[in-house]
């Protein structure tokens, strides 16, 4: 841990440049909780690092009429912690709650979760239901990718060496919108979880599904979005029997991790019955939503 | 059992005399072999500024303990899991040991022996956490201290569960948490008169 140079740019241009400049000896750093771990590790021994909490104008919360816009160094205590959220994205502000634990929720920021590509993590799943799209930076520009396209496998995401994340984009919900997010951890309440599905519907004036989004993360090395079970459900009316054959047909083609924590077995029976639970909940949410 | 009490407060309040309270300046962070890499920060660790060199991997823990004495603050799994690491940067409870101290410019740190009072009297937490019994070892009792000051401070009369959430990011082997959750409870319902004196809430 001797000989690590430190960088604090002081706007994301710098940092693309430096991280392009020093390649693979290159570190970007936000909230640290991950990297700090493997440098404690010693798995970990980056040559330079980025400090990106030297950016200004990274971290912040921005509602408009037609989204929220999360700076990428916003923590995960911030947005659990907003009022503005939990009013008008409650699945975001419960997702929140649930990541670890406090000291590191203050610590860890969403775009260094996202950038990570870690599967056992809760951000994907919720915001792939929302409809969420990153902003990416790099020395070239910028471009624009639903979060669903950016975790390509274990670790691994398509960011290149000299690109970050520098916001999350989430648009704002139509009427008769419910959304809700369920993980569950085999283990201790703030543990990584085995799995974290969500669910966004949105209802017609004959509360008959119009539209629905389904996001799963934790179970596969990628998070996912089950389109052909979103398709079982769109235009139907909504029924106990609907809720399960979409569940069913969500996990059907999912290759799941087994691992000391859960076996595939029971990954997959588990997240059937939490995806059967968080449909109909954020059915009943669409239901008492307001309707202006 | 009072004379014992009596005792065991006075031990606290020894430990809680920071070490480094008469140095002036500091030598070298002891791993700064480069000196390129050795940076001055500048920060502000209960109440009082300290200016250290310090190399880009040295992190807060190691700063408290090894170069400043403050060892109040306990090492122990270096993966932000168990919570014994606990401080406080500008009223927020994070992991030291996932912190690096060259991040740190300007901040404001407050480790466990800042929560006692300037005339020695112990903060209502600290009180709590010994007529309770909120200890046995003690080696994870000083997170204990910072994350429950954390939640009480935003959350001045927390629910029992309230407390039980916001502790999941401290582990105890020894006591089983039952007291500490009555620990954190207790403090809750000490008063603090504007003075900085404290009463108990008969």
């Amino acid at each position: 841990m001797n000989e690590i140079g430190y960088f604090g740019p002081k706007s994301i241009s710098e940092a693309c440049r430096l991280l392009a400049k020093y390649g693979d000896e290159a570190r970007a750093i936000a909230g640290g909780t991950v990297l700090v771990l493997l440098m404690n590790k010693r798995i970990s021994r980056p040559g330079y690092l980025i400090d990106l909490a030297t950016i200004p104008n990274l971290e912040f919360i921005k509602f408009s009429d037609t989204a929220v816009r999360l700076g990428a160094l916003v923590s995960h205590r911030a947005i659990e912690k907003s009022a503005l959220i939990r009013e008008k994205y409650l699945i975001l502000s419960e997702m929140a709650h649930t990541i670890a634990n406090p000291q590191i929720r203050n610590m860890g920021t969403l775009g260094g979760c996202l950038a990570y590509g870690e599967a056992a993590c809760d951000p994907p799943a919720a915001l792939i239901s929302l409809g969420a799209k990153v902003k990416i930076a790099s020395s070239g520009g910028e471009r624009v990718l639903p979060v669903e396209d950016l975790i390509t496998g274990f670790y691994e995401t398509c960011l290149k060496q000299d690109e970050l994340i520098v916001e999350c984009a989430i648009p704002s919900a139509a009427p008769r919108t419910g959304a809700a997010y369920r993980r569950y951890s085999s283990t201790v309440m703030e543990d990584k979880p085995i799995l974290g599905v969500a669910a966004r519907l949105i209802l017609d004036s004959h509360e008959r599904c119009y539209d629905i989004r389904l996001g799963l993360g934790a179970i596969a090395s990628t998070p996912i979005r089950p389109r052909k079970a979103e398709e079982l459900m769109k235009g139907k009316k909504i029924s106990d029997d609907l809720i399960d054959e979409t569940a069913e047909r969500a996990v059907a083609d999912v290759d799941f991790i087994d691992d000391i924590k859960a076996s595939a077995e029971y990954r997959k029976a588990m997240t059937i019955e939490c995806l059967r639970q968080t449909i109909r909940e954020a059915y009943q949410r669409a239901r008492s939503s307001q309707t202006t | 059992m009072k004379s014992s009490f009596t005792g065991l407060v006075q031990r606290l309040r020894q430990f809680s005399r920071s070490a480094a309270q008469d140095a002036p300046t500091l030598p070298p962070a002891h791993d700064a072999v480069t000196a390129e890499f050795a940076r001055p920060i500048t920060l502000t660790i209960n109440g009082e500024v300290f200016r250290v060199n310090v190399a880009t991997g040295r992190t807060l823990l190691d700063l408290l303990r090894y170069d400043l004495g403050l060892t109040g603050t306990k090492e122990n799994c270096r993966m932000g899991s168990c919570g014994a690491c606990t401080v406080l940067i500008d009223g927020r409870a994070i992991k030291s040991c996932l912190t690096l101290t060259i991040r740190l410019q300007g901040k404001h740190i407050q480790t466990v022996e800042g929560l006692i009072n300037k005339d020695g009297s112990l903060d209502p937490l600290q009180q709590a956490f010994v007529q309770q019994a909120g200890f046995q070892c003690g080696y994870c009792t000083p997170g204990f201290l910072m994350m429950s000051k954390e939640i009480l401070d935003t959350n001045p009369s927390p629910s029992e569960d309230e407390i039980r959430e916001g502790l999941v990011g401290n582990i105890c082997r020894c006591t089983g948490y039952g007291q500490i959750i009555e620990a954190v409870l207790a403090a809750s319902r000490i008063q603090v008169v504007p003075e900085g004196k404290s009463l108990k809430d008969e």
